[in-house]
């Protein structure tokens, strides 16, 4: 009997909160954001650190020009869009020649739809262990795979093209955009990879313009392509596609300028044989002015100390927010107890025991928590989906 | 002899008579911590199926008398019995219990929850007293509505109803538990003339179909013919007779 009364309680908390369903809500949604918002910082400061020094660990050393080592680290792990200077490819043969370690050239100045363009050779997605799911990999200048968020984003797969961003648009003398044939999808690996393009070295010199093919203007077949001739040169029109693709028939006349072993990369990732042909080579390459090795993870633990130290204050911040939100909370349903003062004597001349009254009035308190922890919970879910390297691209 | 000195005479020959009293005081004596309000009785007697006007200036204790026979309040000196039993021997819990099982509440105001429905306001007592609201139960509360004309209105929310409607389902929800007591205070105070007519209509109706003793607070003179017996709390509350005795 006493039961079925608290049970009734209960319903009945639920039926006035139902009835004032916007002031329910509001003290829910309230609820529910300074439950979330702690938890879901939390999880992502966690998931970071853990993805990040994941990603560090697995990238032993990265060579790249002078500047600064967590720009250089930033973007050839993450490929965020750091100002590199570049370097020739000729320090990644003599680190091969060496025989101490296998290395893995980066070109990564490019961008395509937003996403960047890693020019690398089939090595690195070995190295990674980046499986293509869908096609095959890139084998040929203007080939490309796209990172699995990548191709999510933009809906794209083996078979289309995928255009590079130009690199400046009021360069009326710059070069055009590579349309770049995509040949296969990765498959998911929750890393950086994910959201990149990636293409052969030769590519990615060819979007920087340090090569080139040439265009066949055929003005038998498209007359419109020809505006006129200047001294025995043609004058296109604009009818010329305003980008370039690399065509198999065009590939015969691929050639770049200067010697190949001058073209420009921005990083290299070296790994060692082992131990000690690591110590050599960074003892060698170490004396370099001209180059710069870092060890990512040594990097990556100083990133995440000063990511965290803003973490833990954000954290502070919030639940300082969080205890101020309840605090308002309290006080509303305080307030809320004695605007029903008329309710609740009424129920309790009618006879509700001080126990079912005591119910009446926590249960709808614990409603309102547990709809708010449901909240915070499906947003704790939900920011799972989040890159794990979120909060790292967030301090960039 | 006036009609309230009639009507208390009959009052005085039913305490002669040998039916049992639901209601019995006896030398009550209450007083409102910190204050100079007083409320004492020699004596006071409501028998079942039986319906008595409670009448008397505002401020003389009515509201209190009431709160005191159905054990909401319990007086510092003096007995109220409930069919022989003191309610000031019993414990909240007991008076609690007793309310709910034995006693219906009509207010001025209605006192219905804006969030719940015509039939949920009407079981109500059923719930908060535990019981499980059977078939049964359902069909008394569907044929109480239907007895108050209110039988179409039963999803309906306050909001909704006319005043008139809101007190039928209250007085439904005073019904529901068969109670054997049914305390009114002043439940025709917010209503119209007409309205005011078919609400005490209802109410005498229900409480002589239940068998139950009515007890009801009221200002309109006009209606006191309509009830067995009359209580003037002006003239009958002691304390206010020795003040008014010791300022002349």
């Amino acid at each position: 009997m006493t039961l079925r009364a608290h049970l009734h309680a209960i319903t009945l908390a639920w039926r006035h909160l139902t009835f004032h369903g916007f002031r329910s809500c509001t003290i829910t949604l309230a609820l529910g954001i300074s439950i979330a918002l702690p938890l879901v910082t939390g999880s992502l400061l966690e998931r970071g650190e853990v993805a990040t020094m994941r990603r560090a660990e697995a990238t032993p050393l990265v060579l790249g020009a002078p500047g600064g080592s967590v720009d250089l680290v930033l973007a050839s792990l993450w490929f965020l869009p750091e100002p590199l200077d570049s370097f020739p490819i000729r320090e990644s043969d003599a680190i091969n020649q060496s025989q101490l370690a296998t290395s893995i050239p980066l070109s990564l100045a490019a961008r395509a739809s937003g996403h960047p363009v890693v020019g690398t050779d089939v090595e690195y997605l070995r190295y990674r262990e980046r499986f293509v799911e869908t096609g095959r990999s890139f084998a040929v200048p203007g080939e490309c795979v796209l990172g699995a968020d990548v191709a999510a984003s933009t809906g794209l797969g083996p078979g289309d093209v995928i255009l590079t961003d130009p690199e400046g648009l009021l360069d009326i003398g710059g070069g055009y955009p590579l349309r770049l044939r995509i040949t296969g999808v990765l498959a998911r690996s929750e890393s950086a990879d994910d959201a990149a393009v990636f293409c052969d070295l030769r590519t990615s010199w060819i979007i920087a313009g340090h090569g080139h093919v040439h265009i066949e203007i055929d003005d038998e077949t498209d007359p419109h392509v020809l505006m006129g001739d200047n001294d025995g040169r043609p004058i296109a029109s604009a009818a010329v596609t305003p980008y370039t693709e690399l065509t198999p028939d065009r590939l015969d006349s691929l050639h770049f300028h200067g010697a190949p072993s001058d073209l420009p990369i921005e990083a290299i990732i070296i790994i060692p044989n082992d131990e000690k042909s690591g110590t050599i080579l960074s003892a060698r390459l170490d004396r370099r002015e001209d180059l710069l090795l870092v060890t990512p993870s040594s990097v990556v633990q100083e990133i995440l100390e000063r990511v965290f130290r803003v973490g833990a204050l954000v954290g502070g911040v919030l639940l300082a927010t969080g205890a101020a939100t309840l605090a308002v909370i309290g006080l509303v349903l305080v307030l809320s107890v004695r605007l029903r003062k008329d309710e609740l004597a009424t129920l309790r001349m009618i006879g509700i025991s001080r126990g079912t009254y005591v119910t009446l009035l926590l249960s709808e308190v614990v409603i309102l928590i547990v709809f708010a922890t449901i909240i915070g919970v499906i947003a704790v879910w939900g920011s799972s989906f989040l890159p794990a390297d979120l909060v790292l691209r967030l301090a960039n | 002899m006036s009609d309230q000195d009639n009507n208390r005479s009959s009052n005085a020959d039913h305490n002669m008579s040998d039916v049992e009293p639901l209601l019995k005081a006896s030398d009550l004596d209450f007083r409102y911590p910190g204050t100079s309000f007083r409320l004492r009785l020699d004596d006071f007697t409501l028998e079942t199926g039986r319906t008595m006007a409670l009448i008397g200036r505002s401020g003389c204790g009515k509201s209190t008398l009431l709160d005191l026979t159905c054990g909401i309040r319990t007086p510092q000196n003096g007995t109220i019995e409930f069919e022989g039993r003191d309610l000031s021997d019993m414990g909240d819990e007991s008076r609690r219990l007793l309310r709910l099982e034995s006693v219906g509440l009509v207010f001025q105001e209605f006192r219905l929850l804006d969030y719940l429905t015509v039939l949920d306001s009407i079981l109500l007592p059923v719930r908060l007293a535990g019981r499980p609201v059977t078939s049964e139960i359902r069909d008394r509360a569907h044929e109480l509505a239907r007895r108050a004309g209110i039988q179409g209105l039963l999803k309906r929310r306050p909001q909704r109803l006319s005043q008139g409607e809101r007190q039928r389902a209250a007085i439904c929800r005073a019904l529901i538990g068969t109670p054997r007591l049914v305390l009114a205070d002043e439940p025709t105070g917010n209503l119209d003339p007409t309205t005011a007519e078919s609400v005490l209509d209802l109410l005498f109706e229900e409480v002589a179909t239940a068998g139950a003793a009515l007890l009801v607070i009221t200002h309109d003179h006009e209606i006191l013919p309509r009830f067995d017996e009359v209580f003037d709390l002006s003239e009958r509350n002691l304390a206010a007779t020795e003040m008014k005795e010791g300022a002349s």
